[in-house]
C-alpha cells in the first residue's frame, strides 16, 4: 500500500511533464493535421538549450522559461518553413510523418554532435523533501508539478474564454470556413505552433529536472508516452490530452513496482496497443474521427 | 445544347460580377466563361444538375479556388483570386454546401467566430441580435452544435454568416436536408428579408423551383457553363426546362446524401 502511494507522488511529477507535453502535441495535430514525430527530439534540444543556460549561470527556472520560448520560435520555423511547404505541394499524411521522422533523427544526431553522447547535468538544489502521507517530493518537483497544472489551466482558459482560442478551435475543426468567415488562419495556425513548441520546450526542461539530467535520446522514450496519452485522449482532442496525460502518468510509475524501472515504459506500448484495439478513437473521440485519421 | 449564355443583356449595376470566369481544380477547366451577376436588393438562383459545377463556381468567388481566366467584381471593383479572409472582409457571406458549421463549438462561439472581425462589444450585440432573429438558437445558445439536428445547424451556419452583415450573401443548397416548411421559411423569411435590406443574394439550389419563387433572376448551369439566364419567372414558365433542371416542388427525393 505505501509502495502504491509512494508510486502515486512520482506519478503525479510525470503526469505533470506529460500535461505540456501532450498538450503540445495534441495542438499541433489539431491545427494542421501533422503528427509530428520530431516533438521528442525537439522537447530534448530544447533541454540542452535550458542545460547551456543553466551552465551559463542562467537559474534553473528562468532557464525553463528560455528553453520553452527557444521550443516555441524552432516550433513555429519549423511549421513555417519546413512542414507547410511539404503540406503545399499535397505531401499525403504518412508522407509527413516519415518527414518528421527524418527531422527527429536530424535533430537528435545534431545534439549527440553538439553535446556528446554522455548525459549533461541540470544543477539541482540539495534541499529536503516535503511528505504528503506516504509520498514525498522534493522542492523542485513540487514546482514541476505547479507548472504542469498550471500550463494545462491556462490552455483551457486560452481555449474556453479568448477570441484567439476559439479562433484556434475553430481553425483546428474547420480551417476553410475559418478563413471565409475572416480569421487569418494561417496567424493562428503558427501561434499554435508556437504554443505547442514552447509547451514541448517547457516539458523537456522539467524531464531533465525530474530525472536530472539530459541525453541525446531523452525524447524518444518520451514521446511514446505523450502518444500514449494523445491517443488515450483520441488525436486532436486537448482535454483528453490532458485526462491521457494523467492516467498514462500515474500508471507509469505504479507498473513500475510489478516491472521494475528499466521496463516500465513497457506499460505506455501496453496502453498504446489496448486503447487501439478497444477504441481506436480514444475517450474524446471527435476532431481525429473528422479528419480521417481514427477509423 | 448550342443554345448558350445570356439572352439578357450583361448587367452592368450588378453589386456581384462574374465576368467569364473559368476556374477548376489543376486539372482541366470545371466552369468556363461563366457571366452571372447580382444587384443589391435582389436575388439570384443558379441552379443545375449535379456535377455541374455549381460548388466550384462559389468557390472560385470566396477565393478557395483559383481563377483562371475571367475576373470577380464586386461593387465594381476587381477581387480576383482574392484570398478567403479578404473575401469575407469586402463584405461576401458565404453558407457551403457541406462542413458550413464548427462542430466542437457552441451555437454561441459559431457566432463569435461568424464576428471575428468585429468589436468584442459590436460582435456581442450582433449575436444577440441574431438569436432574436433565430428564437430557437437562443434556447441552445451553450450546446455543442455537431450535436444539433439539420435544421438547427443549418440556423447556426446562416446565423454566423450574417454576423458581419454582408452585402453579398451566397448560400450553396442550403435547403439539402430542410423540411419542406422550413425551406419555404428560410426562403420566404430570412433570404427575401436580407434582400428587402439591400443585401444581393446568390441562392445555388439544384431543385431551384422553391427558390426562383423568391428569386429575380435565374441561371442554370450545365457541364459547367451557363445555358439559361433569364427572369426567375421566365424560367419557371418554360416548359422545356422544368422538369430537367428544376426538380419537382416536392423534396422527397431530396439530395439528402449531401449532408457531411
Ligand atoms: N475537390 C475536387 N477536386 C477535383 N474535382 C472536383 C472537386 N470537387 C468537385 N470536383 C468536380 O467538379 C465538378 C463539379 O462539381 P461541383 O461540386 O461544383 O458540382 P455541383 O454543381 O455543386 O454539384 P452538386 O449539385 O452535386 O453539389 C464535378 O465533376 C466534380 O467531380
Ligand atoms: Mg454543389
Amino acid at each position: 500500500m505505501n509502495q502504491v502511494l509512494s508510486s502515486l507522488g512520482f506519478g503525479i511529477v510525470t503526469a505533470s511533464i506529460l500535461l505540456p507535453a501532450a498538450i503540445g502535441f495534441t495542438l499541433q495535430f489539431s491545427a494542421t493535421n501533422v503528427l509530428n514525430i520530431g516533438f521528442g527530439s525537439q522537447m530534448t534540444l530544447a533541454a540542452f538549450i535550458g542545460y547551456v543556460c543553466t551552465s551559463h549561470g542562467v537559474g534553473l527556472w528562468y532557464a525553463l522559461l528560455l528553453a520553452g520560448v527557444f521550443g516555441g520560435v524552432t516550433s513555429l520555423l519549423l511549421n513555417r518553413f519546413l512542414l507547410t511547404p511539404f503540406m503545399r505541394r499535397g505531401t499525403t499524411f504518412f508522407g509527413m510523418i516519415v518527414i518528421t521522422i527524418a527531422l527527429s533523427l536530424v535533430l537528435e544526431y545534431t545534439i549527440e554532435a553538439i553535446w556528446g553522447p554522455q548525459s549533461v547535468f541540470y544543477p539541482l538544489s540539495t534541499g529536503g523533501t516535503v511528505h504528503l502521507g506516504s509520498m514525498s517530493f522534493t522542492g523542485e518537483q513540487l514546482v514541476i508539478i505547479g507548472i504542469g497544472v498550471a500550463l494545462a489551466l491556462a490552455t483551457h482558459a486560452l481555449l474556453r474564454y479568448t477570441r484567439t482560442g476559439k479562433a484556434m478551435r475553430a481553425v483546428a475543426g474547420n480551417a476553410p470556413l475559418a478563413r471565409a468567415s475572416g480569421v487569418p488562419a494561417q496567424r493562428i495556425v503558427d501561434l499554435a505552433w508556437m504554443l505547442s513548441g514552447f509547451m514541448g520546450g517547457a516539458a523537456g526542461v522539467m524531464l531533465g529536472i525530474s530525472l536530472s539530467s539530459v541525453s541525446f535520446t531523452m525524447g524518444d522514450t518520451l514521446l511514446v508516452e505523450i502518444i500514449a496519452a494523445a491517443v488515450l485522449g483520441g488525436v486532436g482532442q486537448v482535454y483528453g490530452a490532458m485526462l491521457g496525460s494523467v492516467v498514462i502518468g500515474v500508471l507509469l510509475e505504479e507498473s513500475a513496482i510489478v516491472l521494475s524501472g528499466a521496463y516500465a515504459p513497457i506499460s505506455a506500448f501496453a496502453v498504446l496497443i489496448i486503447v487501439l484495439l478497444i477504441r481506436p478513437t480514444g475517450l474524446f473521440a471527435g476532431t481525429a474521427k473528422a479528419k480521417g485519421v481514427a477509423a | 445544347m448550342t443554345v448558350t449564355a445570356t439572352e439578357a443583356p450583361r448587367d452592368v449595376a450588378s453589386h456581384l460580377l462574374l465576368d467569364k470566369v473559368t476556374a477548376g481544380y489543376g486539372g482541366p477547366p470545371v466552369i468556363r466563361d461563366v457571366c452571372i451577376g447580382v444587384e443589391r436588393g435582389k436575388i439570384a438562383v443558379v441552379a443545375g444538375p449535379n456535377g455541374a459545377g455549381k460548388s466550384t463556381l462559389v468557390k472560385a468567388i470566396m477565393g478557395q479556388l483559383k481563377v483562371t481566366a475571367g475576373s470577380v467584381h464586386l461593387a465594381g471593383r476587381n477581387i480576383t483570386n482574392d484570398s478567403a479572409e479578404r473575401i469575407a472582409r469586402h463584405g461576401i457571406g458565404y453558407v457551403p454546401q457541406s462542413q458550413d458549421v464548427f462542430e466542437d463549438l457552441t451555437v454561441w462561439e459559431n457566432l463569435e467566430i461568424g464576428g471575428y472581425l468585429l468589436s468584442k462589444k459590436k460582435s456581442h450585440q450582433r449575436a444577440l441580435e441574431l438569436l432574436e432573429i433565430f428564437p430557437p438558437l437562443a434556447r441552445m445558445r451553450h450546446r455543442t452544435v455537431g450535436q444539433l439536428s439539420g435544421g438547427e445547424r443549418k440556423m447556426v451556419a446562416v446565423g454566423r454568416v450574417l454576423m458581419l452583415e454582408p452585402s453579398v450573401l451566397i448560400l450553396d443548397e442550403p435547403t439539402a436536408g430542410l423540411s419542406v416548411p422550413l425551406t419555404e421559411q428560410l426562403f420566404e423569411v430570412h433570404v427575401r428579408a436580407l434582400a428587402d435590406t439591400g443585401t444581393a443574394v446568390l441562392l445555388v439550389e439544384q431543385k431551384a423551383t422553391e427558390a426562383l419563387r423568391v428569386a429575380d433572376w435565374g441561371y442554370i448551369l450545365v457541364s459547367g457553363e451557363v445555358e439559361v439566364s433569364q427572369s426567375a419567372e421566365g424560367i419557371l414558365g418554360r416548359a422545356d426546362i422544368g422538369e430537367v433542371f428544376l426538380g419537382g416542388s416536392s423534396s422527397i427525393v431530396g439530395d439528402d446524401d449531401e449532408e457531411e
